[in-house]
């Protein structure tokens, strides 16, 4: 996904009235985007994003279902969320707000970062524009630790047979050194980029 | 919906020894199951209580026992840790929807177990919740 155009989707959320903040997830509970209210107290989104994660990982396996709606109330507070095909949406708020109203902006939120989601992998680019595809996914999965892993990607000249070399170099890197559980996901999801650019 | 009208309807609810609903006159002895009132209300089609730690403590309609326990526990559970994580209090209630093939539950969270409504699918969970709450203004 386009990490510019996620943040906009969010920030457009993000100034309803009573919503505190957005966070954009994926499954393994790693941050893609998160936006706090201006003004208001800024709120680490690594916790509660890994902590909605499982909370998913969960249900699913319980239901055996991708598609997820939740809404959660709390004494003082509110959280709402929505799966996407490989990420969820979270909206934290207040307690008392505009619900149809949120619920509306949510849904259709969703349906703009799929709409993104959809065009980051099917990626009808090439050479650079691939190598960075591969660089946000390796951001997704890895985030502070994914520095050797770009750098590898960026070393490539953006050929096929050379980007499809280094995802095998990158798996291999971070399975070793870096994050055994997330190394196989991390390639999949290269490979599937990489796939959908040349269909 | 007021919060203090909400909680008012949880005390009521939750905080008495009656697992019905309020304003339910006692039941006969053929309708000894304690959750069997919930069911009137309508676009709820099953109940069912848990312990926290997910053991059924009572059902009535239609649902399906384990998978619905198991939900009701593991959501009231990380419900209560994200609250926990972003400061925003006790987990009151919750509602999860799985796609459109799936009934939504409503979860709501007792002193000690949790109590699921299964509804239908096309019913708003913020109607049942506004029910429970005519129940309770009832003398």
């Amino acid at each position: 996904m386009n990490s510019q155009t996620m943040e906009l989707v969010l920030h457009e959320l993000t100034t309803l009235p009573g919503v505190r903040a957005t966070f954009l997830g994926d499954a393994e509970g790693a941050v893609l985007a998160a936006v706090s209210r201006s003004g208001a107290e800024q709120i680490d989104p690594s916790t509660p994003v890994r902590s909605l994660a499982r909370t998913l990982s969960g249900l699913r396996s319980l239901r055996r279902s991708s598609t997820l709606e939740i809404d959660l109330v709390f004494q003082q507070g509110r959280v709402l969320m929505r799966t996407l095909k490989d990420s969820f949406l979270a909206v934290l708020c207040e307690r008392q707000l505009n619900l149809p109203l949120l619920t509306m902006a949510l849904d259709e939120a969703v349906q703009r970062l799929g709409e993104i989601s959809e065009g980051g992998t099917s990626g009808r680019v090439s050479g650079s524009e691939d190598i960075q595809v591969l660089v946000q996914i390796a951001q997704d999965v890895l985030g502070d630790h994914a520095g050797k892993v770009i750098e590898l990607l960026e070393s490539s000249d953006g050929s096929r047979d050379e980007l499809s070399a280094a995802i095998e170099r990158a798996e291999e890197i971070t399975r070793l050194f870096i994050d055994s559980r997330n190394a196989k996901e991390m390639a999949r999801r290269m490979r599937a980029a990489l796939f959908h650019r040349e269909g | 919906m007021s919060d203090d009208s909400i909680n008012e309807g949880w005390d009521a609810l939750f905080g008495s020894t009656q697992a019905g609903p309020p304003g339910h006159a006692p039941r006969p002895q053929s309708s000894s199951n304690p959750l069997q009132p919930y069911l009137e209300l309508p676009g709820v089609k099953g109940v069912l209580r848990v312990a926290l730690e997910g053991t059924i403590l009572g059902k009535a309609g239609e649902v399906d026992a384990e998978q619905d326990a198991a939900m009701a526990a593991f959501l009231g559970a990380a419900g209560g840790q994200l609250g926990q994580v972003l400061g925003l209090g006790a987990l009151q209630y919750s509602t999860v929807a799985f796609g459109s093939a799936n009934h939504p539950m409503l979860l709501l969270r007792q002193p000690d177990a949790f109590l699921g409504l299964i509804l239908d699918s096309g019913i708003s969970p913020t109607h049942v919740i506004s029910k429970l709450q005519d129940l309770r203004r009832k003398p």
